[in-house]
């Protein structure tokens, strides 16, 4: 059924107004059936038809990209084609229909821009056909399973405080590394003294050998290992802000891992629930932010309770080395307590650890609510909910745990301060 | 991207046969559709053929005020029963020699020159005139037979009728029940009239004065002989209907007074059949027949043009949404929670110590600061009185809600003014 059908039902007004008689309108009735019921069969079938998507390169959110959808005539008539190249609606597909002529053999191709919404492996959906004869009254139509995916990758909207970091980095670098010789610190270069340089660091022998006082300096240690752990379990998937949890997490794992490659340090990171999810690793890779995003592109928080113990064993396993591991989780009471601190000390015996937690921006405007009572009780509840966070960060410190708590766009900033002063301060 | 990811994720797939299970799947619901509809057509046109009248004392009726019991039982005994509703069919099958014509009800449908036709059919061959129950339209027919109506309103007949008079048949039939309706001669002792089934009981009294003379011959069943086309009144519907028919001796005295001739004619008279009646032009009669054969024709239009825009381009896109948690939902529960069980205190607590906590590291003092210590700066900053600050930050606590809010708001206020 086309609209050429019902104009050719309309059509059908001028004999049956003109002749107003029943015989009339069953011979018009009877031509235009007939007409339709042999221009079914003048359909060509889609049997022949091969379909061919070829999903565009991979984008960051945020950005367009494409697919291709190639049509290859196979069979022996011209085929006539609507085709619909559906997507799901996340994929953000702008225009999904097109219209084409294939004379046998010929192939054509539709590039389908797509605007994605969502981060991940957006799938393509079902390719529907639609195929009419000359005539055009009738049309067959078929949906076809043609699987292809586009991958979004995380945004990195942190990406820009990636300058200013390296250089307070670098910065730091400079000036601490005249004097403090720490756990972290490799010797770097030999300078003469000037006035306001640190005694303790003159080295007698070369200064005897240049006839004028020479000062060691020192500098952070390269090639340490840093373990990002990115905790995808139930509490990753709350809502904060404007995405999950989840989402800041990426973003923060994201920034510090091109902060530390940048720094000459090697970065692992592990994506774990209840099972280790996605693994990457800056080791031997050529860049290690976009492999980073492509593994943990399709990566979702689900609704399990993370399993501890066979993290703290997948971070054993990474790095024999000391290393600064990271674990971007929680900071929930129970759930520290409980699950995080019993393993601590396996993890603490061998390396430094610091503990990241996304803070939610509603807990901060529920706690400034002052009305009625019921908003008073409701300030009250979400207040203790920051008070009970605040005195688990104070007790960490006492285990030697550094902690950092951000809102989820302050996040990676706050952690890549605390990685430079670690770094600096031969913390790692 | 590396080439395998791009061969990975690409995909080709070549549209194939569908299996024919998978094709009878999708049609199902057009079958079972088409299924649906033939089962109504032919429920519809069953019951649709069986014209069944529902008017009383019509032949074909099955109700309870039908006479098809009536009919049928004659049929049984061989009477040659022909049924009608026309007056023409009636009129020439009552022309047949040794023919009863039975006029059940609806005697004032017809006009005079209808029952002059209906005699003079009946006149040819002698043939005799059976009528139910005519009421007053019985003069239309004859002069000699009138409804009886001398009698008080009061009147209370008996509820079955003894014959009271010679006709052999009614003495065979024996009782009757009793109607509410009774005729009687128009002129005291006519040639010809038999008169049995009187009413009898109390109240029955007769009353002068009235069209019927008192001692005429009266009754349920008034037979005349004294006409050129004999004529029977029943004067009881009841006698004739499947309801009551098998009541007393109803059934022997109407079989008997009907199967007396070998054919019976039983004309129904009808009032829309004579043309009379004619609808007033309504307003369609004023519409061109071209415009009507137009909108008309918007129907089939209509029909296509929803089958047209109806079938969808393929189904719906599927989005694999990911799992959300809403976050604060714990807070207000809490928050409920605290507030169905009035923990003031508690909630008044956390809000101080969260505000203390705040306040201190706006001023720069250690996390460890002392309350006392904090309050003694806060008043050097603000120069609040000190003893309002303990009040409020320490020592006060609220009994009702209105004074949590009330403390509330003075310690948002207080620290508001810090620096």
């Amino acid at each position: 059924m086309t609209t050429r059908l019902f104009l050719l039902t309309l059509l059908g007004l001028v004999p049956v107004m003109l002749v107003p008689t029943w015989p009339t309108a069953l011979i018009v009735a009877g031509v235009i059936v007939l007409a339709a019921v042999l221009d079914f069969f003048f359909v060509p079938r889609i049997h022949g038809l091969e379909v061919q998507r070829t999903p565009g390169p991979m984008v960051r959110l945020g950005d367009s990209t494409h697919s291709t959808l190639t049509l290859i005539n196979g069979t022996s008539r011209r085929l006539r084609l609507h085709v619909r190249d559906a997507w799901a609606p996340s994929a953000g597909a702008v225009e999904t229909r097109s219209r084409h002529v294939l004379e046998p053999g010929e192939q054509t191709e539709v590039i389908t821009e797509l605007g994605p919404t969502r981060r991940g492996a957006l799938p393509g959906d079902l390719v529907t056909v639609r195929s009419r004869s000359k005539l055009g009254l009738i049309h067959r139509q078929k949906s076809i399973d043609v699987p292809a995916s586009v991958r979004v990758l995380p945004p990195f909207v942190s990406r820009r405080e990636l300058p200013s970091k390296t250089q307070k980095l670098r910065e730091l670098e400079g000036r601490s590394a005249v004097m403090i010789r720490g756990m972290g610190t490799e010797f770097d270069s030999l300078r003469d003294y000037v006035d306001g340089d640190d005694v303790r660091s003159i080295d007698w022998r070369a200064s005897a050998r240049a006839q004028n006082l020479v000062v060691k300096t020192w500098r952070p240690e390269k090639d340490r290992r840093v373990v990002i752990v990115v905790d995808s379990s139930r509490f990753a998937a709350r809502r904060c802000g404007e995405g999950t949890v989840f989402d800041a997490a990426l973003e923060t794992s994201l920034l510090l891992t091109a902060l530390a490659t940048g720094a000459g340090d090697r970065v692992d990171v592990i994506v774990a629930d209840a099972r280790v999810r996605a693994v990457a690793s800056s080791h031997r890779a050529h860049d290690p932010v976009h492999d980073l995003s492509v593994a943990l592109t399709p990566v979702y928080p689900e609704l399990y309770e993370a399993n501890w113990e066979s993290i703290s064993a997948a971070v054993l396993q990474t790095s024999r080395q000391q290393a600064l591991v990271v674990l971007v989780t929680q900071l929930d009471e129970a759930t520290i307590a409980e699950d995080i601190l019993p393993v601590l000390p396996t993890l603490t015996a061998h390396h430094r650890v610091v503990v990241a937690g996304v803070e939610d921006p509603a807990l901060e405007h529920l706690a400034a609510r002052r009305g009625d009572a019921d908003d008073v009780y409701t300030a009250a509840a979400a207040e203790a909910e920051m008070l009970a966070t605040a005195s688990l960060q104070s007790r960490l410190r006492g285990l030697g745990i550094s902690s950092v708590q951000a809102l989820p766009e302050k996040l990676p900033g706050a952690l890549a301060d605390l990685y430079i002063r670690l770094k600096v301060s031969g913390g790692l | 991207m590396s080439a395998q990811l791009d061969i990975a994720a690409r995909g080709t797939r070549s549209t194939s046969r569908v299996q024919l299970r998978a094709r009878l799947r999708s049609a199902a619901v057009w079958i079972v559709a088409a299924f649906v509809i033939l089962v109504t057509v032919i429920v519809l046109v069953l019951l649709s053929g069986d014209e069944e009248s529902a008017e009383p004392l019509h032949y074909d009726s099955t109700e309870r005020t039908g006479t098809k019991a009536l009919v049928e039982t004659l049929r049984d005994h061989d009477v040659d029963v022909t049924t009608t509703e026309d007056q023409e069919q009636a009129r020439s099958a009552a022309a047949r020699p040794d023919t009863t014509l039975l006029i059940p009800a609806n005697t004032a449908a017809l006009s005079p020159g209808d029952i002059a036709g209906i005699e003079y059919a009946l006149r040819t061959h002698g043939n005799r005139l059976v009528l139910v129950d005519p009421g007053p339209t019985v003069s239309e027919f004859t002069d000699r037979i009138t409804v009886n109506d001398n009698f008080s309103p009061l009147a209370d007949p008996e509820a079955t009728s003894a014959p009271s008079c010679d006709s052999p048949i009614a003495h065979s039939a024996g009782a009757v029940s009793t109607g509410e309706v009774e005729y009687a001669e128009t002129k005291k002792g006519t040639e010809g009239i038999t008169a049995c089934y009187p009413f009898t009981g109390p109240g029955v009294a007769e009353i002068d004065g009235t069209e019927v003379a008192p001692g005429s011959a009266r009754g349920q069943l008034l037979t005349d002989s004294g006409r050129s086309v004999p004529l029977t009144v029943l004067g009881n519907p009841d006698w004739v209907t499947n309801e009551n028919i098998d009541e007393e001796g109803n059934a022997a005295l109407v079989l008997s007074q009907l199967s007396q001739t070998q054919n019976l004619v039983v004309y129904y008279p009808t009032f829309d059949g004579s043309g009379q009646q004619q609808s007033p032009p309504s307003t369609i009669d004023f519409v061109p027949g071209w415009f009507l054969a137009g909108v008309m024709w918007l129907v089939p239009c209509l029909l296509v043009l929803l089958l047209v825009i109806g079938r969808r381009f393929g189904p719906l896109a599927l989005e694999r949404l990911p799992v959300i948690v809403p976050a604060v939902e714990t807070v207000h529960g809490r928050a409920a929670l605290s507030a169905r069980s009035h923990d003031r205190d508690g909630a008044l607590h956390t809000l101080r110590a969260g505000a203390l906590l705040r306040i201190a590291k706006r001023l720069g003092l250690s996390a460890d600061a002392r309350t006392p210590t904090i309050i003694a700066r806060i008043a050097a900053v603000t120069g609040v009185d000190p003893g309002r600050l303990h009040y409020v930050f320490v020592s006060a606590s609220a009994h009702t809600d209105a004074e949590l809010t009330e403390l509330v708001h003075q310690l948002t206020q207080i620290e508001s003014e810090i620096p």
